[in-house]
C-alpha cells in the first residue's frame, strides 16, 4: 500500500512541478503587465497529504486510515456564454475514498443536465476479531479444531457460569473490519418552458457494501430459565445494499400562484436475505436470522402556494405514499420448514397520507399571524396472522409444543396538529411572538399501550434591542401531554410507562444575548434549559433535563485579520427507574444518567500577511463524559431495611469519556494572481475510555462472543502541500 | 373529533376576522413603498459609472445572465433587485458623492451597515423566488427568525452556501451548537463535508418538522437508511414512529448517535419479566458486582443489541427482535 502511495506521490510531485513550471513562465509575463485582477471563480488544486500514523477512526469518513501519502485533488470551475449556455464542474477529495465529482451543463433558463458521483466511506473499526470463516458472506462456519467447552450451569446459582467457548479461542480468531462504503451516481435533468414552468427529474443509484456487525442469540437445550441460558454472539454481517431513487417534479412559478407536483420513488434491495451461523457454543446447532428485506416507497405529492393579497398567503400540501415489502419468509427456525408458516411472505403495505394547509397574514404592519393544520396518517394494511414463534434457534422440539403463538399487530396512526402563532413588533426595538400548538395522535394497534395522546404547547418569545449594540431574546415553552387510559404490554410491569406515550410536563426556558459594541467585535451568549417531568411514570424514564450554554465571539482585529472563539456546554440528565419483580410497582433500583459535553474553539485568519501570504489557524477541543449512578433500593421484605448500600462502588458503572483535540494550521503563498501554494499542518488527538468495550476480549463475558475490539485512540499529524491554479 | 372540530371552527373564525383588515394599513418598510420612493429606472449604464466591479462580478453568476428571461439582468438589470435608482442618482449628485443615502433613496441594500430591513430585502427576492422549495417559506423557522436571503446567499460572487464544501460554514455561523456537536464522539460525516445540512434540511421551509426536506422525520432518515423502512412483520413501534426517540441527529457521546447508553436506553421503556422469574431487569440486581464484566453480558459490548435487533424484524420468530 505504501509503495503505491509513494509512487503516486512521486508522480504527483512531477506533475505539480510541470504544471507549476509552465504556468510560472506564463505568469511572470502577466505579472510584469500588472493586469488588473478580475474576479476568477475557476480553480484547480492538486496536492498531497502525509499522515504520520495508522488511525482507522481518523479516516472513518474521509478514507485516510493508513499512514503515508495521499494525493488529493479539488476542482471548481464554471463558464457562461452570452446566450446563456453554461457548464459547472465541482470536485472535492478527488483521489480519496471520499471523493465527489459533479458536472452540470445546459442553457440557463432552458434546460440542463447534471451528473454526480459521490463516495462515502464508513470505516468504523479494524480491530475486531471473530472465529468465523466467511465473514462478509451469508454463511458463517467455524474452523476445524474449534471445540467449545461443555457448559456448566446450576439453576440454583445462576452466577456460577463457565464459558462454553473454547479455552484456546485465540487460536481461531481472525481479523474482521467493520467497514462499509457507499457509492452514489446521480443523473439529473431540468427543463424550463414558457418562462414559468419547470420539469425536474433525477435518477440516483446508490450501493452500500461492506461488513457490519449484528447481534444474535441461541436458545438453551433445557426448558428452565431460558433467559439465563441463552447465548449471544456478535456476528459479522454482510452489507450489500442497492437503493435506486427516482424523482420527477413539474413546477409552476407564477407571480401569484406556485405549484409543485412531484413523484418520488425509492427501491431498496438487499442482495442477502439471511445470515446463517454455526453456534460458537455448540457446533451441532445452527442459527439463521433475517436480514433487512427489500422494500419500496412511491410518493405522489402536490404543493401549492397562493398569494391572496399583498399581506396574505396560503400554502398547502397533499401527499400520498405507498410502502411495500414482500420478501419471502424464512422458516420459524432451522428445524422447521416454510410449510409451517401461516403465509410465505408478509405482503406488507402501508399508506402514508399527509395534508397541510397554512395561512400567513399581516393584518397590520406590526402584526404577523399564522395558522397551520397538519394531518398525517399511517394506514398499515399489512395482513395479520398467528405465528408460532421460537424465541431463538437451538430450542428443540416439534411445533407447536415449544413455540408461542403471537399475532402480528401492524401499527397505524392518525395525527392532527394545529399551530397558531402571532408576532407583534411594538417598535423597531421590541417584538413579541406567541404560539399555541395542539397535537393529537390516535394509534390503532392492540399492542400499543395508549390509543390516544394529546399534547398542547404554549410558546412565548420576547425580543428586545435594548441598546443599539445589544439584542436580547428571551423565550419559553410549556408543553403538556396527556392521553387515554394507559394499558401496559403483556409481560410488562404495570407501573412501566413508555416515555413517548406517557404523561409529561415539559418546560423550556432560554435566553440569548448578542452584543456588538463595535463593528469589529461581536459577542454572543445563549443559555437554554429544558425539563421533562413524566408525572405518572413510576418505572421507566421519570425525568429528563437538558442544559446548554453557548458563548461565541468574533473580532476583526484589522482589515486583514479576523478571529473567532467559542465555547459550548451541553448537559443531558435523566432518571430511570426499574423493578425486578413483575408485581412490584415501586422501583427497587434507579439510575441517574448524566452526559456532559464541553467544546471550545479558537481560530484566526490573516490575509495578505507580508503581502503574499495568507495564514489561518483553527483549534477545537471537545470533552465528553457519561456518568451513570446506580441506586439499589432493594428492601428486605421482612425487616424493611435496605439490602444494599446505594453508594457501593462495586455497584457502579465506570464513566464513559472521550476527548478530541484538533489543530489546523495553514498558510497560502500567492505566487501570482493565478497561482498559489498551500502548506498545512493538522494535528488531531482522540482518546476514549469506554468500559463497555475496553479490555474485553472475544471471550471475556460468559455466554457471549464479543468482537474483542480495541479502543480507537489516535494521535495524528498530517502535513499537506498543494498548488492552486486559478483560471 | 368534536374537540378537533370546535378548534377548527375557532381557527376559521379567527382568520375570518383578521383577513378583511389585511390591507388596511401600509407599512413604509414594504417593498412597494420602497420602490415607489426610488423614482424611475435609470438603467445599468448609470449604475456602471460607480459600480463597475460589482457588475463585473455578477455577470459571471446566475443572476447576471441576460439570456435567461427569468433573471434580473433580463429585466431592469441592477434595479431589478435594488429598486429604481433615480432618486439615488439625484441624491448622490446633490451630496457631491459623499452620501449615497441608499435607503433614503428608496434602494434596497442587501449588506453593509445601511442594509434595508430584512422584510424589504426578502420581499425583493420573493418576487421571483416563491415557487418550488420556496413555497413553504412564509412562517418557516428562518422567516420568523428574520433571516435575510442575503444572510446566506451572495449574488455577486459564488455563494458559499451553494457549495457542498463550504455550505456548513454558512449554517454554523448561526447554528453554533450544531457545529460543536459535529465534533462529538458519534456524529454524521458533517466534519468531513460528506453530509451537509441541505442533505436533510430545507432551509427555505418545509412541510415537515425541523425544516426537514421530507414530510416526516423518519422519511428523512430513510433517504439514506432505506433498509430501516420496512414495513416489517414485527415492528418496534417507537422506531416506526420516530427515529429521534432513540437517536440524536447531529452528535452524541454514545455510539450510533444514541441518546443514552444501553441498556438504560432500552430500560426507559422495558422492564420485562417472564413468568418464570427471568427477565432483563435482573441485569442490575441479580448479578451483583457491576464492576465485573463477566457478569454483564447484557451491559457490555453492544448491550441489548448483543442479542436484539432494534429496528424491526421480518423473521417469523422475530417477535422479540432477536433475529
Amino acid at each position: 500500500m505504501n509503495n503505491v502511495r509513494t509512487n503516486r506521490m512521486a508522480g504527483l510531485m512531477l506533475a505539480m512541478g510541470m504544471v507549476s513550471c509552465n504556468l510560472v513562465a506564463e505568469e511572470t509575463t502577466k505579472k510584469a503587465e500588472a493586469v488588473k485582477a478580475e474576479p476568477s471563480v475557476n480553480e484547480i488544486e492538486v496536492g498531497f497529504s502525509y499522515l504520520s500514523d495508522d488511525a482507522y477512526r481518523f479516516g472513518r469518513f474521509n478514507g485516510m486510515t493508513d499512514d503515508g501519502a495521499y494525493i488529493i485533488g479539488d476542482v471548481r470551475a464554471k463558464a457562461h456564454t452570452e446566450n446563456g449556455d453554461f457548464w459547472r464542474l465541482r470536485g472535492t477529495n478527488l483521489g480519496l475514498d471520499s471523493q465527489y465529482l459533479m458536472f452540470q451543463a445546459g442553457t440557463q433558463g432552458a434546460h440542463s443536465l447534471s451528473l454526480e458521483y459521490d463516495q462515502l466511506p464508513d470505516y468504523e473499526n479494524d480491530t475486531g476479531v471473530t472465529p468465523f470463516l466467511g465473514a462478509g458472506g451469508t454463511h458463517l462456519r467455524l474452523p476445524a479444531g474449534y471445540d467449545p467447552d461443555t457448559a456448566v450451569f446450576d439453576i440454583s446459582d445462576p452466577k456460577n457460569f463457565t464459558s462454553e467457548l473454547p479455552a484456546d479461542l485465540d487460536r481461531f480468531l481472525l481479523p474482521f473490519d467493520q467497514e462499509t462504503e457507499r457509492k452514489r451516481l446521480k443523473l439529473g435533468a431540468r427543463l424550463f418552458f414558457k418562462s414559468r414552468w419547470e420539469l425536474d427529474g433525477s435518477f440516483q443509484q446508490e450501493t452500500k457494501r461492506g461488513t457490519d456487525w449484528i447481534g444474535s442469540s441461541m436458545g438453551p437445550a433445557e426448558e428452565e430459565a431460558i433467559m439465563l441460558k441463552t447465548t449471544g454472539a456478535l456476528l459479522p454481517e454482510p452489507v450489500d445494499f442497492e437503493t435506486n431513487k427516482m424523482h420527477a417534479a413539474l413546477r409552476y412559478h407564477g407571480k401569484q400562484t406556485q405549484w409543485d407536483f412531484s413523484y418520488r420513488g425509492s427501491l431498496f434491495s438487499n442482495k442477502d436475505d439471511s445470515l446463517t451461523w454455526q453456534d460458537p457454543f455448540d457446533l451441532d446447532r445452527t442459527g439463521r436470522l433475517a436480514l433487512e428485506p427489500d422494500n419500496q416507497m412511491h410518493q405522489l405529492s402536490a404543493a401549492v402556494g397562493h398569494t391572496l393579497s399583498a399581506t396574505n398567503r396560503l400554502t398547502g400540501l397533499l401527499s400520498v405514499s405507498r410502502l411495500t415489502q414482500d420478501d419471502d419468509f424464512l422458516p420459524f427456525n432451522t428445524s422447521t420448514s416454510v410449510d409451517d408458516l401461516p403465509r410465505r411472505s408478509l405482503d406488507g403495505e402501508v399508506w402514508l397520507y399527509k395534508g397541510q394547509v397554512k395561512l400567513t397574514s399581516r393584518p397590520m404592519p406590526k402584526l404577523r399571524l399564522s395558522a397551520k393544520y397538519d394531518y398525517d396518517e399511517r394506514d398499515n394494511n399489512t395482513p395479520t396472522a398467528t405465528y408460532y414463534y421460537y424465541i431463538a434457534d437451538g430450542i428443540p422440539g416439534e411445533l407447536p409444543n415449544k413455540a408461542w403463538p403471537k399475532d402480528n399487530d401492524p401499527l397505524s396512526y392518525q395525527r392532527h396538529q394545529f399551530n397558531l402563532s402571532a408576532n407583534y413588533r411594538f417598535n423597531t426595538k421590541m417584538g413579541l411572538r406567541g404560539g399555541y400548538k395542539y397535537q393529537q395522535i390516535d394509534r390503532d394497534s392492540e399492542d400499543q399501550e395508549r390509543e390516544t395522546t394529546r399534547e398542547q404547547s404554549l410558546t412565548l418569545k420576547w425580543s428586545l434591542r435594548a441598546l443599539e449594540e445589544l439584542e436580547v431574546d428571551v423565550y419559553g415553552e410549556h408543553t403538556r401531554r396527556r392521553g387515554s387510559t394507559y394499558e401496559t404490554r403483556r409481560d410488562e410491569n404495570p407501573a412501566m410507562r413508555t416515555f413517548y406515550l406517557a404523561d409529561v410536563d415539559r418546560n423550556k426556558l432560554g435566553a440569548s444575548f448578542y452584543y456588538m459594541p463595535t463593528s469589529r467585535l461581536s459577542l454572543g451568549l445563549t443559555g437554554e434549559y429544558l425539563d421533562d417531568d413524566y408525572t405518572d411514570s413510576a418505572l421507566g424514564l421519570t425525568e429528563a433535563e437538558q442544559v446548554s450554554l453557548l458563548l461565541d465571539a468574533s473580532y476583526q482585529i484589522s482589515e486583514r485579520i479576523s478571529s473567532h472563539a467559542f465555547y459550548t456546554h451541553e448537559a443531558f440528565k435523566s432518571s430511570n427507574a426499574g423493578a425486578q419483580d413483575k408485581f412490584l410497582t415501586t422501583p427497587d433500583w434507579s439510575a441517574e444518567l448524566e452526559d456532559t459535553i464541553d467544546s471550545a474553539g479558537l481560530g484566526f485568519n490573516f490575509n495578505q500577511f507580508l503581502d503574499r501570504w495568507d495564514l489561518g489557524a483553527d483549534l477545537v477541543y471537545t470533552r465528553s463524559r457519561g456518568k451513570i449512578h446506580m441506586i439499589n433500593n432493594t428492601i428486605n421484605p421482612s425487616s424493611g431495611d435496605s439490602i444494599a448500600d446505594p453508594d457501593d462502588p462495586t455497584q457502579q458503572f465506570p464513566d464513559l469519556e472521550t476527548s478530541l483535540t484538533s489543530l489546523q494550521l495553514w498558510t497560502r503563498y500567492r505566487y501570482s494572481d493565478t497561482i498559489s501554494y498551500r502548506f498545512s499542518y493538522w494535528y488531531e488527538d482522540f482518546s476514549s475510555e469506554d468500559w463497555t468495550v475496553d479490555d474485553l476480549e472475544a471471550d471475556s463475558v460468559d455466554h457471549l462472543l464479543l468482537l474483542g475490539e480495541d479502543r480507537l485512540d489516535y494521535t495524528q499529524h498530517v502535513v499537506g502541500l498543494s498548488v492552486n491554479v486559478r483560471f | 373529533m368534536g374537540y378537533l372540530f370546535r378548534r377548527s371552527l375557532l381557527l376559521c373564525l379567527l382568520l375570518g376576522l383578521l383577513l378583511p383588515g389585511a390591507t388596511l394599513q401600509a407599512d413604509p418598510n414594504t417593498l412597494e413603498s420602497l420602490i415607489e420612493a426610488g423614482g424611475k429606472y435609470v438603467g445599468v449604464e448609470s449604475c456602471l459609472q460607480c459600480h463597475e466591479s460589482q457588475h463585473t462580478q455578477i455577470i459571471q453568476e446566475s443572476h447576471g445572465q441576460a439570456a435567461d428571461v427569468r433573471t434580473p439582468f433580463a429585466m431592469n438589470g441592477c434595479e431589478s433587485c435594488h429598486g429604481p435608482g433615480e432618486k439615488h442618482v439625484i441624491n448622490y449628485a446633490a451630496a457631491d458623492g459623499k452620501d449615497p443615502a441608499t435607503i433614503e433613496s428608496g434602494l434596497v441594500a442587501f449588506s453593509g451597515v445601511k442594509a434595508s430591513p430584512v422584510e424589504a430585502q426578502n420581499s425583493m427576492c420573493l418576487q421571483c423566488h416563491q415557487g418550488g422549495s420556496l413555497i413553504p417559506w412564509h412562517d418557516s423557522l428562518h422567516d420568523t427568525a428574520q433571516v435575510s436571503c442575503s444572510g446566506c446567499h451572495t449574488m455577486h460572487k459564488p455563494s458559499k452556501v451553494m457549495d457542498r464544501s463550504t455550505e456548513a460554514e454558512v449554517c454554523y455561523s448561526c447554528h453554533k451548537k450544531t457545529r460543536s456537536q459535529s465534533y462529538q464522539m458519534s456524529s454524521h460525516a458533517m466534519r468531513e463535508g460528506k453530509l451537509v445540512c441541505s442533505d436533510c434540511h430545507a432551509s427555505h421551509g418545509s412541510n415537515g418538522p425541523f425544516m426537514l426536506k421530507q414530510t416526516s422525520l423518519n422519511e428523512n432518515c430513510y433517504e439514506c437508511h432505506a433498509e430501516k423502512r420496512g414495513p416489517f412483520l414485527w415492528e418496534h413501534y417507537p422506531v416506526t414512529e420516530d427515529c429521534s426517540l432513540c437517536h440524536r441527529t447531529h452528535g452524541s457521546n454514545h455510539p450510533y448517535l444514541l441518546t443514552k447508553q444501553g441498556p438504560q436506553l432500552c430500560q426507559q421503556c422495558h422492564a420485562k419479566i417472564r413468568p418464570d422469574g427471568s427477565g432483563h431487569v435482573r441485569i442490575f440486581l441479580d448479578y451483583g458486582d457491576l464492576s465485573d464484566p463477566k457478569r454483564q453480558r447484557m451491559v457490555v459490548g453492544r448491550n441489548c443489541s448483543n442479542c436484539h435487533k432494534a429496528h424491526g424484524s421480518n423473521h417469523p420468530s422475530g417477535v422479540n427482535q432477536l433475529r
